[in-house]
């Protein structure tokens, strides 16, 4: 990522008026409600935690950001190598190069692809930026090592790993390539107190490195020590 | 709709809503009564398929296109060798030296895990599974840039699928092959592509990126679909 993103006076993520709505055909065509004019703004070197009660919309918000949920109104502009991309209208090309060169993103649970060992998923963002095979392993290594995984798991599938354990190889998938925007949705839910510390550690490493980073972080301690400001997402009366 | 080099798109939609019709046209095997199909070359040429002469639509598509049929005997010619179906392909495109193709079948046999000491064999003393890989390097063998793949996976047991799926994903990534899979099979869809377009009584109710559609639907019929697997 080239140092003009970190050092330029423009927000690294800026939404305007987002809105989504779930309709579900299932259950006679229920329209659900969910985000409603949010706006937020965030530069490099920021952190950012969604808070609010269960079921307000947070994961919802974060999913519309990497463009997983769709917006139905609104912009979300990010700032990537290539300009700035509105990722609510970007066509899938163009979201797919976002995603792939602008963004870090760590969901509540790895959906990792069956039989390919841990190495393998931390790496391949490596490879597809084009690192050496070699050097994108030894990094995978270092971060995995960082992260307290033991070595032994890491020529095995994640699938039948604990869950802290699969939460430390999603992390590490998704903070192995600096990026523009580091999305993270309770990166530290199955963690024990050590593990917690060293990722509070690594995001505010990521931090110091340029990143603008949003995330959901129930855990108090977490967010105390990552986050420079919160957006409360509050759930919405039906109308 | 667009397809770019590389890309891979998935096709889904229950039996019946036109997914393998759709991809017979896209391989130039059955024209369309309206409208019009474009494909550039690797010489950046751009054809208009079905205003080809036949000759130059054949040579397309025995050098530029592969088209594996979910049921490998409707790809393998089941009276000659293994070797002799991963050849032909280069034998058609005018390579003459006989250990040449020798060579590059056993290559390409290994590159699908297939044994190449069976490579005299009959496909018919092959499992379901073998032939499908063979069905895959008897196409692949004339590095093809555009892959229309016809429920590859569906006729084979669950393991056998597995193996072939990791085969499939490799390949689709390290030669850049730009792909349409038709599949029934939204695991599958969530493994190889990147891009998902969602048919049902032979329209397009859907498209998106792949995981745009299986986790934000927005059409009831992809509702339905994505609601019908268990943890879709």
């Amino acid at each position: 990522m080239s140092d003009a993103i970190f050092h330029s006076k423009v927000p690294i993520l800026e939404v305007l008026g987002l809105g989504k709505s779930y309709q579900l055909h299932l259950q006679g065509g229920l329209v659900i409600e969910v985000l409603r004019d949010i706006s937020l703004r965030l530069n490099a070197g920021q952190c950012m935690a969604i808070t609010g009660p269960s079921g307000a919309g947070k994961s919802t918000l974060l999913r519309c950001l990497v463009g997983n949920a769709r917006a139905d109104s609104g912009h979300i502009w990010l700032t990537t190598g290539n300009g700035r991309v509105d990722i609510a209208h970007a066509n899938e090309r163009t979201l797919l190069r976002a995603r792939r060169e602008a963004i870090g993103w760590v969901s509540q649970f790895l959906r990792a692809i069956p039989r390919i060992a841990t190495i393998d998923i931390v790496t391949e963002p490596l490879l597809a930026e084009g690192v050496h095979a070699e050097e994108a392993r030894h990094r995978a290594e270092v971060l995995l090592a960082r992260l307290n995984l033991p070595p032994r798991l890491w020529n095995l599938p994640p699938a039948t790993f604990s869950g802290g354990e699969q939460q430390r190889v999603n992390l590490a998938r998704g903070l192995i390539c600096p990026r523009p925007l580091l999305l993270l949705d309770e990166p530290t839910a199955s963690l024990d107190l050590e593990n917690r510390d060293r990722v509070i550690t690594l995001i505010q490493a990521a931090k110091v490195a340029g990143s603008a980073v949003i995330g959901i972080f129930h855990d108090p301690v977490v967010r105390d020590a990552v986050a420079d400001h919160c957006l409360e997402v509050l759930p919405l009366v039906s109308l | 709709m667009t397809l770019w080099p590389g890309e891979v798109l998935a096709v889904v939609g229950e039996s019946g809503s036109g997914k393998t019709t759709l991809l017979r046209v896209l391989a130039g095997r059955l024209a369309p009564q309206i409208g019009t199909l474009h494909y550039r070359d690797a010489t950046h040429q751009e054809h208009d398929v079905f205003a080809l002469p036949d000759a130059a639509r054949r040579r397309l598509e025995r050098t530029e296109w592969a088209y594996v049929h979910q049921n490998p005997r409707d790809g393998l010619r089941m009276a000659v060798s293994a070797g002799a179906n991963a050849g032909e392909r280069l034998m058609a495109n005018g390579v003459r030296h006989w250990g040449a193709i020798r060579a590059s079948t056993r290559q390409w046999m290994d590159r699908v895990e297939l044994e190449t000491t069976r490579i005299d064999e009959s496909p018919a003393t092959f499992s379901g599974g073998m032939q499908q890989r063979l069905q895959i390097a008897r196409n692949l063998i004339s590095g093809p840039r555009l892959a229309l793949l016809d429920e590859p996976t569906s006729a084979l047991d669950v393991s056998v699928q597995a193996r072939l799926l990791d085969l499939l994903r490799g390949l689709t990534r390290s030669l850049g092959l730009a792909t349409v899979i038709v599949t029934h099979d939204l695991a599958v869809a969530r493994l190889l592509a990147q891009r998902m377009m969602v048919m049902k009584d032979g329209k397009v109710v859907e498209t998106g990126l792949t995981d745009q559609v299986l986790d934000d639907p927005q059409h009831p019929y992809t509702q339905l679909l994505v609601a019908s697997v268990p943890q879709g």
